[in-house]
């Protein structure tokens, strides 16, 4: 009796359990969660750096009355602050404290601190964050410039005539919506198309002077089924700045 | 002056690059089988790739303290059991309270075919602690020594466990068959 249920339940577990999964399309989510993960701990560990050189570098350079104050990162943002101009006999007159007396601080991720400077003093407000504007370099005719989930949240500043091409991909079990403009007027869709295997795409034409953002979500097909499962969506969200 | 922050070594870029590869490998090779085994506790199939998803994700974090494969399956699959454990109980519990509050004239749930499989319900009856175990046992082929161990308990205690479950699941089949 013992054998029998003990051989029932095995064939009974192995029948139940006997399907296929989707390992692609879950390698695929997994992969893109890896990248999401990495790049906050990138854009943290980055903006601690940046905050600590900040610090360190005011205090090099607050002895020696005004000092200006650059922060550059590799993502190509760049915040310069510059402290009061030293009073006529202040001490430290030379070297990193010196008068006017650049101090450069490369760090390695895209992040920047923002930090005002007070002569000899380290700043009362905690350093913040802000995401970095990207520019379509200026030059003669339109520009396009192509964007994807991994862009999301970052700014972009476009000349009016140039395209922006928003390419998502996705699968067929977290589906992207098309992406979308926030002001046609600024920003305006000129095509854009899903497919089953969840990617999205859409073509944008920048016609007037303004900003807009683009939006898309991804969310999984079985939170819109019965019974609804409880996987979060994800937003994609990228701001454009027109300009003429 | 000038502070230059080092960039990143490459012999960190090349242990990430390693890590990639072989989280990657690992994904691939264990995700169906985790999938199945999750399934069978949780008892949903979503929920179950959501948990071994989970599961790999906090194996990427926790990379480092791995020292290698083989004890990156076996943290694997306890991540997977106790997640899915977890969740099995949350899940009844939000069952129970469902039961409790919907009206009669609501639809039946649409019925999965697995439902059809008299062992696989009887098993899906069971408490929590007992089905982890009875699946661990006749599924995954362990013994009670290592159930103990992937449960965090006693090996009197899982004997106990399998008791009990073989003697619930003895009763419904009968009853299933009479």
């Amino acid at each position: 009796m013992t054998d029998d249920l003990e051989r029932r339940l095995r064939d009974g577990l192995q029948e139940a359990a006997a399907f296929e999964p989707d390992t692609a399309g879950a390698r695929t989510r997994f992969d893109r969660l890896r990248r999401q993960r990495r790049l906050r701990l990138w854009t943290g560990a980055g903006a601690l750096a940046t905050a600590s050189v900040a610090v360190l570098a005011l205090l090099l350079g607050g002895s020696g009355g005004g000092s200006r104050v650059g922060l550059t990162a590799t993502g190509g943002q760049q915040v310069t602050t510059t402290a009061p101009q030293p009073v006529a006999g202040a001490p430290g007159g030379t070297g990193a404290g010196s008068p006017g007396a650049t101090t450069t601080v490369t760090a390695t991720a895209a992040s920047t601190a923002t930090v005002t400077a007070a002569t000899g003093t380290v700043p009362q407000s905690s350093p913040t964050t802000v995401p970095p504007p990207t520019t379509v370099p200026p030059g003669p005719g339109p520009h396009t410039t192509t964007v994807t989930e991994a862009d999301g949240g970052k700014s972009y500043t476009l000349q009016r005539g140039d395209t922006l091409v928003v390419q998502l991909s996705g699968s067929s079990g977290y589906p992207w919506t098309e992406p979308a403009s926030s002001n046609d007027t600024v920003l305006h869709r000129t095509g854009g198309s899903t497919t089953p295997e969840g990617n999205a795409s859409a073509t944008f034409s920048a016609s007037a002077d303004g900003k807009a953002d683009v939006t898309a979500t991804e969310t999984a097909t079985c939170a819109t089924s019965t019974p609804r499962c409880m996987i979060a969506s994800r937003a994609f969200d990228v701001s454009v700045t027109v300009v003429g | 002056m000038v502070l230059s922050l080092p960039a990143r070594r490459p012999a960190v870029a090349a242990d990430d690059a390693d890590r990639d590869r072989r989280v990657g490998d690992l994904f691939d090779r264990h995700y169906p089988g985790l999938c199945r085994l999750a399934y069978l506790i949780v008892g949903d199939r979503v929920q179950a790739e959501e948990v071994v998803m989970d599961a790999f994700m906090r194996t990427f974090a926790s990379w480092g303290r791995i020292r290698d494969l083989d004890h990156s399956e076996a943290y694997l699959r306890r991540a997977v059991v106790n997640l899915s454990r977890t969740r099995a109980r949350r899940r009844h519990t939000e069952e129970r309270s469902y039961a409790a509050t919907a009206s009669q004239s609501a639809e039946p749930a649409t019925a999965e075919p697995e439902r059809e499989l008299v062992v696989w319900e009887a098993v899906r009856r069971l408490p929590d602690r007992q089905r982890a175990a009875v699946v661990l046992r006749y599924y995954e082929d362990l013994s009670e020594a290592d159930i103990a161990e992937l449960l965090g308990c006693s090996v009197g205690t899982v004997k106990s466990q399998l008791f009990k479950a073989r003697a619930t699941l003895a009763e419904a089949l009968d009853e299933e068959e009479s």
